[in-house]
């Protein structure tokens, strides 16, 4: 049996460098940074003091003045974002089968907002009668994919996956495969994170992963320079609209480009070190291109995990060379982190719109911040000012804590 | 007691900020459920609410009897009048 071809016919983003897909697309073209000293809460006392915090954000826009204290902010902007991808898809439910039409949403940290701020209820009153009765359907992970089915009607699968970093790109996997498997016609797929939170940066704070280049917080994020030290947190939500080729064509939508194939992959190493060989996210990466059924040849560019971290910036370099072999010179890669830091989550769904947008578009955006390249790091990363260039295949990396490896390869629609 | 007679008012106020109505919309007759919209969890967060404010435990059993505003505003002031604070 032919497999089915699944192509992007919709995007909504919310973001620190803009709300909606050409906000987005346009700062990540200008190298505009998101990150800033945070405003949420007083960080004076941590580490690391920046983020990418989202601002500008009106959930009365996308909700009604009742529905937003029943979610979450991670929930409010993952509906946000998929109710602009239905929007950009001009996917008219109404004459759907939303039988058919499922939701999955990656999130690796869910409502902890609401665990945070109960517990310190709890712990200012001592009274668990003053926990608030919303906080389990609020605070539940599953909470995004819920609320979005709720909203749209959508009655198909409903899925939530957590696997930390990774968790957007598996969830678009997961879609694909949903499609492919014949379980929906179509799937919203994306991820979302709001976890700039005392409790949560502390913890991140303490394990010593995040730059402390307090000073510049718009140059601490920054992907393959020498001079990195840490990753920097962001926060946000993607979403997109799978659906089978011949649908889209039908129905006259726009299509953006193909999910050709997705990989995933432990690596069976370390909770939060990746395999330093390289060779688990090499393998990852073929993985993605074997389901899709491309040669190592045709890929073009290449969406970093590019964390700005000491460890991910060196391995994953190593691995794209291991892999493409002296080709991997020839490929443009970039990271879009070094814009709106590490959105968790949400990372994998934002990062597979940008490589949309790159398909559809010829444009690779900068990695900025990139003024003296680690002597390890020496593959084209996009310095500072983005590039046209014709991309074939796509390749997006993302890779979780917990040894969790994901990649989606996406193609240019002829 | 001054706080019984300022107990309708306030509860009206509270439905009425929640639900984005005015609280001279909220009459003791409507109905929690059917005419005001009240979901399970809408209902959840009235009574803790309650509980809070008044210094109330509400047991599930006798939430049972809040059908109408009306209802909610004679067991306030009932629990108020007869529990000491």
């Amino acid at each position: 049996m032919e497999r089915r071809r699944i192509v992007i016919t919709g995007l909504g983003v919310v973001s620190s460098i803009g709300i909606g897909k050409e906000a987005f697309w346009s700062s990540l073209i200008e190298g505009r940074s998101g990150i800033r000293t945070i405003r949420r809460f007083d960080a004076s006392a941590y580490s690391s003091q920046m983020a990418g915090e989202v601002s500008g954000f009106d959930p009365l826009a996308f909700l009604s003045h009742r529905e937003i204290p029943k979610m979450a902010l991670v929930t409010q902007y993952a509906i946000a974002a998929a109710k602009m991808a239905v929007g950009d898809a001009a996917l008219d439910l109404d004459k759907e089968d939303r039988d058919r039409i499922g939701v999955a949403i990656g999130t690796g940290l869910g409502g902890m907002s609401i665990y945070e701020e109960q517990l310190r209820i709890l712990i200012e009153t001592g009274n668990p009668r003053r926990i608030h009765p919303w906080s389990v359907p609020l605070a539940t992970a599953n909470a995004a994919a819920g609320e979005i089915s709720i909203a749209l009607g959508l009655t198909g699968p409903n899925m939530t996956i957590s696997t930390a970093c990774s968790s957007g790109a598996h969830a678009i996997g997961y879609g694909l495969d949903l499609i492919r498997l014949g379980r929906a016609d179509k799937v919203i797929v994306g991820g979302s994170e709001a976890c700039l939170l005392p409790g949560v940066f502390g913890a991140f704070c303490s394990l010593r992963v995040l730059s402390c280049r307090n000073e510049a917080p718009a140059q601490a994020s920054r992907p393959f320079d020498k001079k990195r030290d840490g990753f920097v947190m962001g926060e946000g939500a993607g979403a997109l609209i799978l659906e089978e080729y011949d649908a889209a064509r039908r129905r006259g939508a726009t299509v953006y480009a193909e999910v050709a194939g997705y990989g995933s992959a432990s690596e069976a190493a370390h909770m939060v070190s990746p395999d330093l060989s390289g060779n688990g996210q090499a393998r990852v990466m073929a993985a993605a291109l074997q389901d899709a059924g491309i040669s190592s040849d045709e890929v073009d560019y290449i969406n970093t995990h590019g964390t700005s971290t000491m460890a991910n910036d060196r391995v994953e370099t190593q691995a794209i060379k291991i892999l493409f072999g002296r080709r991997a010179y020839e490929i443009s890669t970039h990271s879009t982190k070094s814009m709106i830091g590490h959105t968790i989550g949400a990372a994998g769904a934002m990062e597979a719109i940008v490589c949309a947008l790159t398909l559809q578009r010829g444009v690779i955006h900068p990695t900025i911040n990139l003024e003296e390249p680690d002597p390890e790091c020496d593959l084209d990363y996009t310095p500072n000012k983005a590039r046209e260039r014709r991309v074939r295949v796509a390749l997006s990396n993302s890779f979780g804590f917990g040894s969790n490896n994901a990649c989606l390869a996406m193609k240019a629609i002829q | 007691m001054e706080q019984i007679d300022q107990i309708e008012e306030q509860i009206k106020a509270g439905l009425a900020s929640k639900l984005g109505m005015k609280p001279g919309d909220i009459a003791n007759e409507k109905r929690l459920v059917e005419d005001l919209g009240l979901d399970s969890l809408d209902t959840f967060d009235l009574l803790f609410d309650l509980e809070k404010e008044y210094g109330l435990e509400i047991p599930s059993a006798d939430a049972l009897g809040f059908v109408t505003v009306g209802h909610v505003v004679a067991y306030v002031q009932k629990r108020i009048g007869t529990t000491p604070r």
